[in-house]
């Protein structure tokens, strides 16, 4: 896709002073083109390169800051564009500065490990944005931090559904976002944790594990420490399984983006030797509608299949119903009055349970396992990749998938995800 | 100096008018000392506590200042309506109740008891009496006194709280009495009477014999437990700065500086003069919660010399809004912890941000806070917890407590953590007794753990025939439970109608502060199954 200007299209110019920030959001069927001028900028963490130009797709929001000042270039029509003093990066830079201390600290060999920070907040605070910036930070300085991703809804690394674990070695690219050079992704197979929490928490207590034992044999990926984004849901529930991740990843530092409420009861419900520290969120960030929330994980489960800008060519081919073993976690609700006595509910919901294609399979995403067979442990096996079945014919004994390999399979156990993918475009 | 309302719950931070127009409607200091002996009658003008919003100006300061003056005045004059009502009384700790120093006043009736010729009162009971007090008299300090005794006299309850709560409210009704040892009752009341006047009592738990307690049937009680010669030299007794200070949003309990040394407990100290020994205050701190390693104070953030933890701040610290170790001056940063292409970063001051977050915590609590359970307490509270510097540490010890309650649970229950299996398998069932005598061990062991029990007799006072020694037959028995807790099964209810021979059987549901009363009128219990 090239990123030439046209002609006709308007164009703004914008001089930032230092520490200022431009805020952009881009309008439907309007890609917009950006570029510097002059000085340094750069975007969630990540510099940009002087007269490059970068594209922004449809519906994307950015801000780019300046810590010296610039000139900067927007052409096209941008749905909202401003320039911002107020903006919280030097408290962010701080938080960064402070977790750098602590990496080299570890370095010297006065700790064992390096910082293990957790940022938490109700939804549409930046989150993901202060994970992203904070990972490039520490990438730009040569450090290899794990990036944790367990928001199963609008996750950065793999499509939703599931829960990674990235180790980032170089800034996220402004158009494309994280290098996906080798994930760890483990299947949740729904987009709120709600849904199944057990599950949900035993692949975090999983995703610690691991994280664990790769610090133990990669003394680089121990002292860069890891920094693990989460959901936005922070009450009842939500709010337990934080606490969970944040004993299960035995966390140093919890960042509380914008909610007091959630800073107080997390210093009351965690040891004192965790440091709990509340930040502003960003004058810029964009509440997201749920419509806006659906198509994002459309694009990203499209941008697994057919690559950033339509780069890879995915493979459909059939699969006979005998050639691979298709199973769900979590067995359907039984009313208590039908359980035997003492047994509760909790437990089927880390059953795997056999499923029989039918036409309801049609459009679901399947997550190919990497367990053998249903006598491993498949709730904590790591995934292989994602098929999405477009057709079954029952009379035939036939599924047809969307694969982004061809034939055949790494593994023949599939998962079912309650997140279906309609492949219209 | 005016104000508008003379509430327990009046905000001092808003009592003042912003139009000062308005202020001629509201009722002074001396309308309220006038009115003071006419019960049941409002202060004339009653707008309500919120009339204004300050301005943070001199002026208005000013003038809170000397209102808080006139009304801490107000409150600090004596309220009872006659001196012979006050009754001395002493915290005896070893005994574990109240001991009149002085003749009680009528609510001797229904209340206390003589043993070697010396008069108690149980703590239930006094803490009644000082709860009717600040109840009927609407001062929030008789409540401050309250909320000190109430610690003090915890350990030594019989009750609950929530029976507590139960008792006090149905203290105000009707007559009733508790189950107190039988080593207390040998003088004023004998078992075997009561026994013979009611057959349940006989059967009420192998050590506990009832003694009576009625409701006075005056308007109100009139009595108050004092420690000294009135409640109001109790008052100003204590230091004016910290006693009478008046009271903020924040509610921070802590006692003053005393004579007594501050790690004294309670249960050591005797008498009520602690009534103002270690005082209950609204400012200051002596044992605020624990708030962990100092890491924000003083302009760095340090871990505490306690312990060490894994963080090391001691040049760049975590900024922080919070209200906890808050961290706005951010110091420079040097060039070498900062990615290529960033400049070195000079010292600021970000407190502006405090503002802005402020304003969404208001909203924020407000919207959310209807979406919690009661709160839970804070771990670090706990000694051990605060002593572990480590996530390892911190795991160790809740492995071991897990452990622990494992070994209690397993204590209490033989099955606890066993896997679910069928009482009865086809292959092994030869008779429906069977599972029927498996099922007889639950019942015991049900039977064994059941906590429902009978907490209360009330007595109608229509009788006028009560008497301490002898109470009689009550008119019903009162089981107090939560209102969350799950419905007595049908053994409970058996169990507890075997006891009420002749008498009613009422649950209390206590719900907050609402309590809710529960009675069958009329049923059939099922027969036994004889296998």
């Amino acid at each position: 896709m090239s990123n030439a200007l046209q002609a006709g299209e308007a164009v703004q110019k914008f001089k930032l002073e230092k520490e200022m920030e431009l805020r952009f959001e881009v309008e439907p069927r309007q890609p917009l083109l950006l570029e510097l001028l002059c000085g340094f900028a750069e975007v969630f963490g990540t510099e940009l390169t002087r007269n490059k130009r970068y594209r922004f797709d449809t519906g994307a929001k950015a801000a780019v800051f300046t810590w010296h000042g610039c000139e900067l270039q927007l052409t096209g029509r941008a749905d909202v564009s401003y320039t911002a003093r107020e903006t919280p990066m030097l408290f962010y830079l701080n938080v960064h500065a402070a977790l750098e201390q602590m990496r080299r600290t570890a370095s010297r060999g006065d700790e064992d490990r390096g910082p293990r920070a957790m940022v938490v907040g109700p939804t549409d605070v930046g989150k993901s944005t202060l994970v992203r910036l904070l990972c490039g930070y520490a990438a730009r300085l040569g450090r290899r931090v794990t990036l944790v991703e367990m928001d199963v809804g609008q996750g950065a690394v793999s499509p939703p559904g599931t829960l990674a674990m990235l180790s980032v070695e170089r800034p996220a690219d402004v158009e494309e976002g994280f290098s996906l050079q080798a994930p760890l992704v483990y299947h949740f197979g729904s987009t709120t944790p709600g849904s199944n929490i057990k599950l949900y928490n035993k692949v975090v207590s999983r995703l610690a594990d691991v994280f664990n034992r790769r610090c133990e044999l990669n003394r680089r990926a121990a002292v860069s420490g890891c920094i693990i984004n989460t959901t936005g849901w922070v009450r009842g529930a939500g709010y337990h399984a934080l606490i969970h991740a944040a004993t299960a990843f035995e966390v140093d530092v919890i960042i509380v983006l914008d909610q007091e409420r959630l800073f107080t009861e997390l210093r009351r419900d965690l040891p004192h030797f965790v440091n709990i520290v509340l930040l502003p969120k960003s004058g810029g960030v964009a509440a997201r509608s749920k419509e806006f929330r659906r198509e994002s994980r459309d694009d990203a489960i499209r941008q697994y299949f057919y690559g950033f800008r339509g780069a890879f060519f995915p493979h459909a081919f059939d699969l006979r119903f005998t050639d691979v073993k298709i199973y769900k976690i979590g067995a359907p609700a039984i009313p208590a009055s039908c359980l035997p006595l003492g047994m509760s509910q909790e437990e089927n919901q880390l059953k795997v349970v056999p499923i029989t294609p039918g036409r309801d399979l049609v459009h679901h995403v399947l997550s190919v396992s990497m367990a053998n067979g249903p006598q491993d442990n498949v709730v904590e096996a790591n995934v292989a990749g994602f098929v999405v079945v477009t057709a079954v014919d029952s009379d035939r004994g036939l599924l047809t998938v969307l694969s982004p390999a061809p034939r055949p399979l790494p593994q023949t156990l599939l998962l079912v995800m309650d997140i279906r993918f309609v492949d219209l475009k | 100096m005016r104000f508008f309302a003379y509430t327990p719950s009046l905000s001092f931070g808003s009592i003042f008018p912003h139009d000062p127009c308005v202020s001629f409607h509201a009722v002074s200091a001396e309308d309220l000392r006038a009115a003071r002996h006419r019960c049941q009658r409002l202060p004339p003008y009653s707008y309500g506590q919120k009339d204004f919003l300050p301005d943070g100006s001199k002026t208005q300061a000013e003038r809170l200042s000397c209102c808080r003056k006139e009304l801490w005045d107000l409150l600090a004059e004596e309220r009872v309506e006659r001196l012979g009502n006050l009754v001395q009384a002493e915290w005896n700790s070893e005994l574990g109740k109240v001991e009149l120093k002085s003749n009680p006043g009528k609510f001797w009736h229904t209340m206390g008891h003589t043993e070697h010729g010396v008069k108690y009162l149980f703590p239930e009971e006094a803490l009644y009496l000082l709860e009717c007090v600040s109840t009927s008299r609407t001062l929030f300090i008789y409540l401050f006194i309250w909320l000190f005794a109430f610690p003090l006299l915890c350990p030594h309850l019989l009750y609950s709280r929530l029976s507590l709560q139960v008792y006090a409210h149905l203290k105000r009704l009707i007559t009733l009495r508790h189950p107190v040892t039988t080593e207390v009752c040998q003088e004023d009341s004998k078992p075997a009477d009561t026994n013979s006047t009611f057959d349940g009592a006989a059967n009420f738990g192998d050590t506990l014999t009832p003694i009576p307690i009625i409701l006075p049937s005056a308007a109100g009680p009139l009595e108050i437990l004092g420690a000294s010669n009135d409640l109001g030299a109790a008052l100003r007794t204590a230091p004016q700065s910290t006693c009478l200070s008046p009271p903020t949003s924040d509610l921070i309990v802590s006692d003053l500086p005393s004579s007594k040394p501050l790690s004294q407990s309670p249960r050591q100290s005797r008498g009520f003069v602690t009534l103002c020994d270690p005082v209950f205050v609204l400012e200051g701190t002596r044992a605020p919660p624990y708030e962990g390693p100092d890491f924000g104070k003083g302009g760095g953030n340090k871990c505490h010399n306690q312990s060490p933890c894994h963080c090391n701040f001691d040049k760049i610290p975590f900024p922080n809004l919070g209200r906890h170790r808050r961290q706005t001056f951010l110091p420079n940063l040097d060039a070498s912890v900062l990615p290529p292409n960033i400049p070195a970063i000079r010292e600021s001051d970000q407190s502006r941000w405090i503002a802005k977050l402020d304003t969404k915590r208001k909203q924020t609590w407000h919207e959310d806070s209807m979406d919690y359970g009661p709160p839970n307490r804070n771990v670090n509270n706990d000694e051990d917890v605060r002593k572990c510097i480590s996530w390892a540490q911190y795991k160790t010890l809740h492995a071991r407590r897990m452990v622990a309650n494992e070994a209690k649970q397993k204590e209490l229950d033989p099955w606890h953590g066993d896997e679910v299996q069928p009482l009865s398998r086809p292959e092994t069932g030869r008779s429906t007794g069977i599972p029927y005598c498996r099922m007889s061990v639950w019942g015991h062991r049900l039977d064994e753990d059941n906590h429902v029990h009978i907490t209360f007799d009330i007595y109608t006072s229509s009788t006028g025939e009560f008497r301490k020694s002898q109470p009689r037959t009550p008119y019903a028995r009162v089981c107090v439970c939560r209102f969350s807790s799950p419905v007595p099964t049908l053994r409970d209810i058996k169990r507890l109608s075997g006891k009420c021979a002749g008498s009613r059987l009422l649950f209390a549901a206590v719900d907050g502060a609402d309590i809710s009363f529960f009675s069958f009128q009329d049923f059939k219990l099922p027969l036994d199954v004889n296998i």
